[in-house]
This record gives structure tokens, C-alpha cells and sequence, in this order.
């Protein structure tokens, strides 16, 4: 069968584009809805945390001072010294490992067992 | 509408204004649901693409108009959207293959079946037979009514060679829409009277 002619193909696909099928009227609310879902939520919640909060300066100055002191006691309470038998070994073991670790600890091994460990895929 | 226009609405639809996301909604569906149509052949995938295109658009602040318009960004978003989903469906690997429609090979489209079939059904099953990048080509170029300059944009490739697929697009198309011939001497006899 031979193939149509320009005009032939033209008049078809201006036949096609007339008759292009109508986006559905429920489609508008449906992606609105999606809209307001991803998009205007997300938003809401910027808001929320990235929101200005003004508090008087002497307030801010005292939760500035609050702050400071808190930092200064915790790092004062990290320097404490370590006393032997006060019930932080574990401690020193962390903060200080090459003080409690000798090469001690290292024993040789007195029976090696070797297991051969294969994928069931080597019998087939 | 205005391309300025268009800038102010996508920057209040992004900062959460529900009408300034409705009147670009209004601008813009229209087309890019005959596309998605026009491009899978299923009109609840051409519902779920159009909508996730301008979910998409919110999404991202990538756009850029001094790359193009607010139009044809959608079409690409659109584009990249049908590929996708055609690809987890496993319909269409092969995008980016220029075959040739082969004529024996894929109809669907026999003499049998087109006669009782609708004309725009029996286009719209010619355009989905053809490869994807001919088909996109073809809806872009022919339904869309889109420059070549424009369309070849929102494909990412230059006019030459969307020149070149919408040649093939069309010979393609005229080969399987052969046996209609007697169907659209019908058709025009009706709408000359």
C-alpha cells in the first residue's frame, strides 16, 4: 500500500488536533491540592522555625550571660582530674587510652581455628 | 500572558500564593495535558504527569529565563517526566534509538483494526508506534504548533536535527497511516458538504 501524500497526512493530523482530549475539571483541584500539600506546608514550617522572635535586650542579655556561664561550669566539670579508684575507670580508659592500653593486653593466640567459609554456588 | 508576568507568578506561587499557583495552573494545563496524551497515549497518566509537572515547578528554583521560557521549562520537566515513567514501566528503553518505523513490525495499526477505529484514535495509536524521539517531535512540532527553534530547546537538541526526526516522524506516520486513505477521502467528502 503506498505511503499518504503531505496533504493526506495534514488533513489527518489536523483531524487528530481537533479531537485532542480535555484535561479533566477535577484535575485544577486535585493539583491544588497537591500544591497546598508539598508546597504550602513546607512553607508553613520555614516560617515557623526561620521566624523572627524579638525579646527585650536585658532578657538577651541575661540568657547571653546564661549561656556562657552554663558553658563555662560544663567545661570546668570535663577538666576534673582523674582520681584512681573514684569510680571512672571507663572514663579514663576513653579520654585517656594509652595510659590504661599495654602492650600487655596483647597475648599471642594459643589455637587458631581456621573455618573455610564458601558460597553454596561453588558445589553447582 | 507576559513573560514578566509569568516570573511574578512563579515567585508568589513558590512563596505559598495558592492564586498566583491557580493562574499559572490556568495558563499552562492545557497544553501540557495534550502533550502527555499525545506522548503515552493514557489520559490518567496525562492527569498524573501534568500535575507533578507543576509540583516539579515549585520544587525547583532552577529555572532560568535567560535559558528559555516558563513554557517551554514545563515542556522539558514534562519531557524528562513521560521518560521516566515509560522507563519504570519498562515500555521504552531505548530513547535515544533514531530506528525507522518498522511498518510490518508494529501494528496494531492493520488495515482491520484501523477500519473500524475512530481517525484521531488511529493517529494518536500511528504517533504512539512511532520511536519516542520522532513522537516527541511530531507533538511538539505538528500538534503543538511550537518553532522549530523552540521545540528543538525543550528537547536539548539543535533544528537540524529536530528537522531530521520530525522528517522521519512523518514519513513514518504516513506509512502506517495508509490504509485510512479511503477513510479521509471519507472524511473530507463529509466536511465539504
Amino acid at each position: 500500500m503506498s505511503p499518504l501524500n503531505d496533504n493526506e497526512l495534514n488533513s489527518l493530523l489536523e483531524q487528530a488536533k481537533r479531537k485532542s482530549p480535555e484535561p479533566p475539571p477535577q484535575l485544577a483541584a486535585r493539583t491544588l491540592r497537591a500544591y497546598e500539600a508539598k508546597v504550602a506546608r513546607s512553607i508553613s514550617w520555614r516560617r515557623y522555625f526561620l521566624r523572627r522572635v524579638s525579646v527585650p535586650w536585658p532578657i538577651g542579655a541575661l540568657a547571653a550571660l546564661l549561656f556562657v556561664l552554663i558553658g563555662a561550669l560544663t567545661d570546668h566539670s570535663f577538666r576534673q582530674p582523674l582520681t584512681v579508684g573514684g569510680g571512672r575507670a571507663s572514663d579514663a580508659a576513653l579520654t585517656h587510652p594509652t595510659a590504661v592500653l599495654t602492650f600487655k593486653e596483647f597475648q599471642p593466640v594459643s589455637e587458631i581455628k581456621p573455618r573455610v567459609i564458601r558460597s553454596i554456588r561453588d558445589d553447582q | 500572558m507576559e513573560e514578566q508576568d509569568e516570573m511574578a507568578l512563579l515567585a508568589r506561587a513558590i512563596k505559598g500564593d495558592a492564586e498566583a499557583f491557580r493562574m499559572l495552573y490556568e495558563a499552562h494545563h492545557a497544553a501540557l495535558f495534550r502533550i502527555a496524551y499525545r506522548l503515552t497515549s493514557a489520559v490518567e497518566i496525562a492527569e498524573d504527569l501534568t500535575q507533578e509537572c507543576f509540583i516539579r515547578l515549585m520544587g525547583r528554583t532552577r529555572f532560568d529565563k535567560e535559558r528559555g521560557t516558563l513554557r517551554q521549562y514545563l515542556y522539558g520537566i514534562l519531557r524528562n517526566l513521560v521518560r521516566q515513567k515509560q522507563q519504570a514501566s519498562g515500555r521504552e528503553v531505548e530513547w535515544d534509538a533514531e530506528t525507522e518505523v518498522d511498518a510490518a513490525s508494529t501494528l496494531v495499526l492493520s488495515a482491520d483494526s484501523l477500519a473500524s477505529a475512530e481517525l484521531s484514535e488511529a493517529v494518536q495509536a500511528a504517533i504512539s508506534a512511532l520511536p519516542p524521539l520522532q513522537r516527541e517531535a511530531i507533538v511538539l512540532c505538528e500538534f503543538e504548533e511550537l518553532s522549530l527553534g523552540e521545540a528543538a530547546a525543550v528537547l536539548g537538541t539543535d533544528v537540524g536535527t529536530l528537522k531530521s526526526r520530525l522528517h522521519r516522524a512523518r514519513e513514518g506516520l504516513r506509512r502506517l497511516l495508509a490504509p485510512y486513505r479511503g477513510h479521509i477521502a471519507t472524511q473530507l467528502g463529509r466536511g465539504s458538504n
